[in-house]
């Protein structure tokens, strides 16, 4: 969006918001029913999902330079709270999300982003791959089955829309429309905390964190800040992909999918809102994709990992900023 | 007191292999400051090596050579083709590359072997009668695990500690303008170093696949055991690893035995737990230096 | 033997060298004075191959060494003595010593040479199963000297040698320098801020100012120039 010219920005930003509203009505209309189906709404709310946890872990990694492997491990407990809040102590969902959203910030806040401050890089990565592999069988132990069911996983209801859209909206639809409001609204929570004095303290921390300390920069205080943040948007994220899966099971999230996370941000563009966007459109459509090519190259499916690791490697090596660096203003003059 | 030695010595055996494992990271992490969570899946994969040359009817013997050589040219490669290139930036990279080797490696192996269990073992080696001493008995398992590696580890020492070469490559992980300028290849001491990381990683794998079996994920919490040794041990000392391994290996063992069932399993949570206790109270391990802050 | 011609070094965009042009002729020492950042320790380093050079030849007996690596330059006989002493702390002294050897491979020689070495430097002798870290800072001076020693080296390059070290000490190890560069017939190279003791010890003198060779001479008329007095040998 940088890379628009001052006058057209509310323009677009127009088209963007109109685009988001009618999204899940257009494959009604005959022209987009060619390449839209209705299961493009499941689609496009999986997207909101992903750009909640993405943006989290993008202010964690592209913006304060700590890196987690644990980040599907925190999706996972907010998801399981929301369904244990939700399902078994009659919650409302959304206060469940809300609660779980929060629970998990203070989690990642308290639990890991204070103590990580006295890890340097490698050490935080091997705790957050530790949780991460533990996890699942944490969720399975049996003296927690009671609220967990073990590794049966917990089941949620349909969500309907609220009396007043009935008959405007189905479930489906309904959930489109929340988890894109969450999206959108905490996009630009984003855009806010990343231009702000806190923004610029975190990028301070990433470039050099003995660099920061003597800008005045109150390392530990960022640090754990940008963690706990981190795990508001990952909570919130989990919150909304139990509404939307209607089930969650200790494997529903795992170690490949934190891999597929960081894969995510740092082919999207680290250290970018743009980025995270089109890490979330990867992992939206990363497997369909692949499953695509598989028609034409055979074995395509079982070499995808050896595509996303050879791209990790070729993204940090050649071009660290990731496809949104593409896009945004600074490369432009190099292009040309 | 019958059950509890019992367990320490399987403790003991299983925790040899996590020590090897741990070895590998170490040699790995010392040589680059590259902690490589690509570690199991790179031992996995030369486990297929292995496996792959028996099923043409190689003996397991020269199997096992082979795979040796060839893991220690794939760390070799790795580090000259890929590390390198990132040698020095930031601890991010290092470890964001780390996990594009994860994928690579378990991505390749998915594609060449694909994604069903394979049967390796226990080879003639490993199985066969227990050997009791007193009531207290170890399973020929264990104990092929065990001399294993107990010759690896002996091998290594005696490679580090006793020729040029191996002074050449604790030199480099020390200090490597002093080494460059005492004239030693320091590119290649780091090559090698990888190189022996895995070919010790594969090692590991080889021993794990006789009793976990061969597939894609043989190696996926097993790396944890080992992560919780390297950190326990402190992430640049070998010795460390060793100590690190078994403790972790008796720990486990012991959590297995003596919690009720009523808990379930709770092995990776306790490696988790070891990891966090150690990093609380310890962060640089019971044998580590510490750590020098990079500006 | 050792000529540089037009040397010109920079650190990313930072110019650090730029022309710089000098002769170490055979079994003499050379001093290299300067303020700091004038250049001297890159200079040594450049020579070293421990920096590459953007321009410029560097001649070590006849042969071409500029852009070799610093490990093909130690084989050829140029050994350099960093500031900071940059031992293997954990190393014990004699391992130290065997790692200074590791050009010459494992030949039965080493004892030799190891004698050689400790003739030199007898305090050596009672530590050699000592950490190195826990030798003082004059024996650590003295390790790093025997440790380029061990190379055989027919060109050392010595980057402050007396940094940290009492003046008495300093003095000592000047003299050290001096006959040792005499007796193994050892060309020497040598940045150094305590320039009065290392002038007085060296056949030839250069001065450099922000990266470029000012003014260069003998030992002797260096020591009559009034300007290079005030400027560097604090007199």
């Amino acid at each position: 969006m940088q890379a628009l010219p001052p006058g057209l920005k509310p323009i677009g930003l127009l088209l963007l918001s109109v685009f988001l509203v009618v999204f899940p009505f257009l494959h009604e209309w005959p022209f987009f029913r060619i390449f839209l189906g209705e299961f493009r709404t499941f689609n496009a709310t999986m997207f909101a999902i992903w750009l909640l946890v993405l943006l989290g872990m993008n202010l964690l990694t592209g913006y304060s330079g700590q890196i987690s492997f644990g980040h599907a491990a925190l999706v996972l407990a907010s998801a399981y709270l929301t369904a244990v809040l939700s399902q078994q102590y009659a919650f409302p969902l959304w206060g469940a999300i809300g609660l779980s959203g929060a629970a998990t910030a203070v989690v990642g806040w308290v639990t890991i982003g204070i103590p990580a401050v006295r890890l340097r890089g490698p050490y935080l990565a091997i705790a957050t791959f530790g949780l991460m592999l533990a996890f699942p069988q944490i969720l399975k132990m049996n003296v927690l089955t009671r609220w967990t069911q073990g590794a049966l996983g917990i089941r949620g209801g349909v969500v309907e829309p609220p009396g007043f859209l009935e008959g405007v909206l189905d479930g489906r639809e309904w959930m489109y429309y929340v988890a894109m409001a969450a999206a959108v609204a905490m996009t630009v929570l984003f855009l806010n905390l990343t231009r702000s004095r806190t923004g610029r303290a975190f990028v301070a921390l990433r470039d050099s964190e003995v660099g920061a300390e003597q800008m005045g920069v109150d390392v530990p205080r960022y640090k754990a800040l940008a963690f706990g943040v981190s795990s508001l948007y990952a909570g919130i994220g989990g919150g909304l992909f139990f509404a939307v899966q209607g089930f969650v099971s200790p494997d529903s999230l795992g170690l490949i999918d934190s891999i597929f996370f960081l894969v995510a941000i740092v082919i999207g563009g680290l250290g970018s809102v743009l980025g995270s966007i089109i890490a979330a459109l990867f992992l939206t459509f990363q497997s369909e994709a692949i499953s695509a090519l598989a028609g034409f190259v055979p074995g395509a499916n079982n070499l995808r990992n050896v595509f996303y690791g050879a791209s990790l490697i070729a993204v940090i090596v050649l071009f660290p900023k990731g496809i949104a660096g593409f896009f945004q203003r600074p490369l432009w003059p190099k292009l040309r | 007191m019958g059950l509890f030695l019992q367990q320490l010595i399987g403790g003991v055996a299983s925790g040899s292999m996590f020590a090897i494992l741990a070895l590998g990271i170490v040699l790995i992490y010392r040589s680059t400051g590259t902690l490589n969570f690509a570690q199991g899946q790179m031992a996995m994969f030369s486990t297929f090596i292995a496996w792959s040359a028996m099923s043409t009817g190689m003996g397991f013997w020269p199997a096992v050579l082979l795979t040796l050589l060839s893991a220690l040219a794939m760390g070799a490669l790795v580090e000259w083709l890929i590390v390198r290139r990132v040698e020095g930036t930031s601890d991010l990279n290092s470890l964001i590359v780390a996990m594009g080797l994860f994928l690579i490696f378990d991505g390749l192996a998915l594609y060449v072997w694909g994604p069903l269990p394979k049967s390796f073992g226990p080879f003639s080696f490993f199985s066969g009668g227990a050997s009791c001493v007193g009531g207290v008995c170890i399973g020929r398992l264990n104990l092929g695990i065990l001399v294993v590696s107990i010759v690896t580890t002996a091998l290594l020492y005696l490679l580090f500690q006793c020729t040029r070469f191996g002074l050449a490559l604790r030199a480099t992980a020390l200090n490597r303008p002093a080494s460059r300028l005492v004239g030693i290849p320091v590119g290649r001491m780091l090559s090698t170093g990888w190189g022996l990381g895995t070919a010790v990683g594969a090692i590991a794998g080889i021993l794990a696949a006789q009793s976990l079996g061969l597939e894609i994920r043989t190696m996926f919490f097993v790396v944890l055991f080992a992560l919780a040794a390297a950190v326990l041990g402190g992430l640049d000392s070998p010795v460390g690893a060793v100590v690190g391994g078994l403790i972790i290996g008796v720990v486990k063992n012991l959590a297995g035995t003596y919690t009720p069932s009523s808990v379930g399993s709770i092995d990776l949570a306790v490696a988790f737990a070891v990891i966090v206790l150690v990093l609380m109270v310890r962060p640089n391990g019971i044998f580590g230096r510490p750590v020098r802050m990079r500006v | 033997m050792l000529t540089l011609k037009d040397i010109h070094v920079s650190y990313g965009q930072a110019p650090a060298l730029h022309g710089v042009s000098l002769e170490v002729p055979e079994g003499h020492i050379v001093t290299l004075l300067g303020a700091n950042g004038s250049g001297k320790s890159t200079t040594i380093h450049a020579v070293a191959g421990l920096l590459p050079i953007q321009a410029g030849s560097i001649d070590f007996e006849g042969r071409e060494i500029a852009g070799l690596s610093t490990e093909a330059i130690v084989r050829l006989g140029i050994c350099a003595t960093p500031e900071g002493r940059q031992l293997f702390g954990e190393m014990t002294v004699l391992e130290n010593l065997r790692l200074g050897a590791y050009t010459q491979g494992e030949g039965k020689d080493f004892d030799e040479q190891l004698e050689r070495v400790l003739t030199y430097f007898p305090a050596l002798r009672e530590r050699l199963e000592l950490s190195s870290y826990l030798l003082s800072g004059g024996e650590q001076q003295m390790l790093v000297i025997g440790r380029a020693l061990m190379a055989r080296p027919r060109l050392l390059l010595m980057d402050e040698p007396s940094l940290g070290l009492a003046p008495l000490l300093a003095q000592e190890m000047f003299a050290g320098i001096m006959s040792l560069s005499k007796a193994e017939g050892i060309s020497v190279l040598l940045a150094e801020q305590a320039a009065d003791l290392a002038v007085g010890i060296s056949g030839y003198g250069y001065v450099l100012e922000v990266g470029k060779v000012v003014l260069g001479d003998t030992a002797r008329n260096l020591l009559d120039n009034e300007e290079v007095r005030s400027a560097y040998l604090g007199h």
